[in-house]
């Protein structure tokens, strides 16, 4: 059975991997396929923030009792990521590579710095808060 | 874990203090590079002590007030508090040290000379120590030319030249070659600090003003467009390319001089731009 760090970490990784796609189809200019693989991104990364906050911050936060703490910075840097979502796929839809490129920039920089603090920080707590057999299974049941 | 807590974020303050402050020292080194060239006193010690206690070392504290809460999850309370009179205390003694150079002060002069000569300069190590760097350097170049990401910004370039420049350096540091080692491990470093200095002043721009609630905040694109980091990236490149003509004429030497004062210009120019944009919107109460 998975630790909640290795599920979370896979998650990350696979992440990684469809927004790479993304760029990789629109560097050589194939932007219906560009378009599909984005919402395949954007499902995952979303579905991902939802596993976390709906399950994982809120079990972590009732065992700990902090509310306040790094449960409350992830989600404003979950807010953070959608609205760059967002503005990702307005960019995609009017086909302005160029814009696009530079919102994800921005977006990728989040990402990797937001990834590393739960990586290192927020998830070992949580493994030996929380029973991760149990929370891995309520995680993957949504 | 408590490194993550909203209320115990580093503020933007700290690292807009330290890295402006890093970005003045370069640039008044470059002009007391000139005004030392034209009394015709210039040595290598000042400019590289300068580099390294003004820019580098100021650079480096700022940032690890910044990375503390986020590889460490150490928390420093009230940051702000110990920010000030530590950037106070490095200023002071980064002019103190500096002035005892140009000064001639001996006892300075020797002490910061003994300090670099013990802490990069030990014989029987010099070779495995040089393969460490070669190996280091060469897998970072991998790294960066493996990525299939399409980066329209220059640190992966910074980096690249860096890590070339590393390269040259270990060979000069296996060779005993102390004068070259130093220069090209300056270079090194200061190529890594441009890079990373233009990268993560517009992130945290971008990063403070999103997350006070401003929509559509300007990005890390609009606070240090790619074009203005070009500037710094081939006039610094052009500085490192005229360095070895030094050696054949030190006539060279202000064509290096000129190159070091205009990309320090533009480095400050470039992150005070972004500083002044995050505090425009938090002047206008966003």
């Amino acid at each position: 059975m998975f630790s909640i760090t290795e599920y979370l970490t896979h998650e990350h990784r696979e992440c990684d991997e469809l927004y790479a796609r993304v760029e990789e189809l629109l560097k050589k200019g194939q932007w219906e396929d560009a378009k599909r693989a984005f919402e395949e991104f954007k499902a995952e990364t979303l579905k991902h923030f939802q596993r976390e906050e709906d399950v994982l911050f809120p079990e972590f936060e009732g065992r700990t009792g902090i509310v306040m703490g790094p449960t409350q910075v992830m989600r404003m840097e979950h807010a953070q990521a959608r609205e760059l979502i967002e503005r990702m796929e307005r960019a995609l839809e009017e086909k302005k590579e160029k814009e696009f490129f530079a919102i994800g920039d921005t977006f990728m920089i989040l990402i990797q710095q937001h990834n590393l603090k739960e990586e290192q920080i927020l998830y070992p707590m949580c493994d030996q808060h929380l029973d991760p057999s149990e929370i891995v299974q309520k995680m993957e049941n949504l | 874990m408590r490194g993550l807590s909203v209320h115990q974020a580093p503020p933007f303050q700290i690292i807009a203090l330290y890295f402006s402050t890093a970005c003045v020292f370069w640039f008044l080194s470059s002009l007391l590079e000139l005004f030392l060239f034209f009394k015709r006193e210039l040595n290598l010690p000042l400019p590289v002590h300068s580099h390294v206690v003004g820019f580098a070392l100021m650079t480096m504290l700022g940032a690890l007030f910044q990375m503390l809460p986020v590889v460490a999850g150490a928390v420093m309370p009230e940051p702000l508090k110990k920010a000030i009179p530590i950037h106070l205390a490095l200023l002071l003694s980064s002019l103190l040290f500096l002035g005892g150079f140009l000064l001639k002060n001996e006892t300075l002069l020797l002490f910061g000379a003994t300090l670099l000569m013990l802490s990069i300069i030990s014989a029987p190590y010099r070779l495995p120590l040089s393969i460490l760097y070669i190996i280091y350097a060469l897998t970072t170049v991998y790294l960066l030319l493996k990525s299939k990401r399409r980066v329209l910004e220059y640190t992966p370039k910074f980096w690249l030249l860096g890590m070339g420049l590393l390269l040259l350096a270990s060979i000069f540091f296996a060779l005993g070659e102390f004068l070259a080692f130093l220069v090209s491990f300056v270079l090194f470093f200061s190529s890594i600090i441009l890079g990373m200095m233009q990268r993560i002043v517009p992130f945290l721009v971008w990063f403070h003003l999103s997350g006070f609630g401003l929509k559509d905040a300007p990005l890390m694109f609009e606070i240090i467009p790619p074009r203005r980091q070009a500037i710094t990236f081939y006039s610094f490149l052009t500085l490192c390319l005229s360095i070895p003509f030094t050696l054949i004429s030190t006539d060279f030497l202000i064509v290096s001089i000129i190159l070091h004062l205009f990309t320090a210009l533009v480095l400050l120019f470039n992150v005070l731009g972004g500083i002044g944009i995050y505090l425009k919107y938090v002047r206008q109460g966003l």
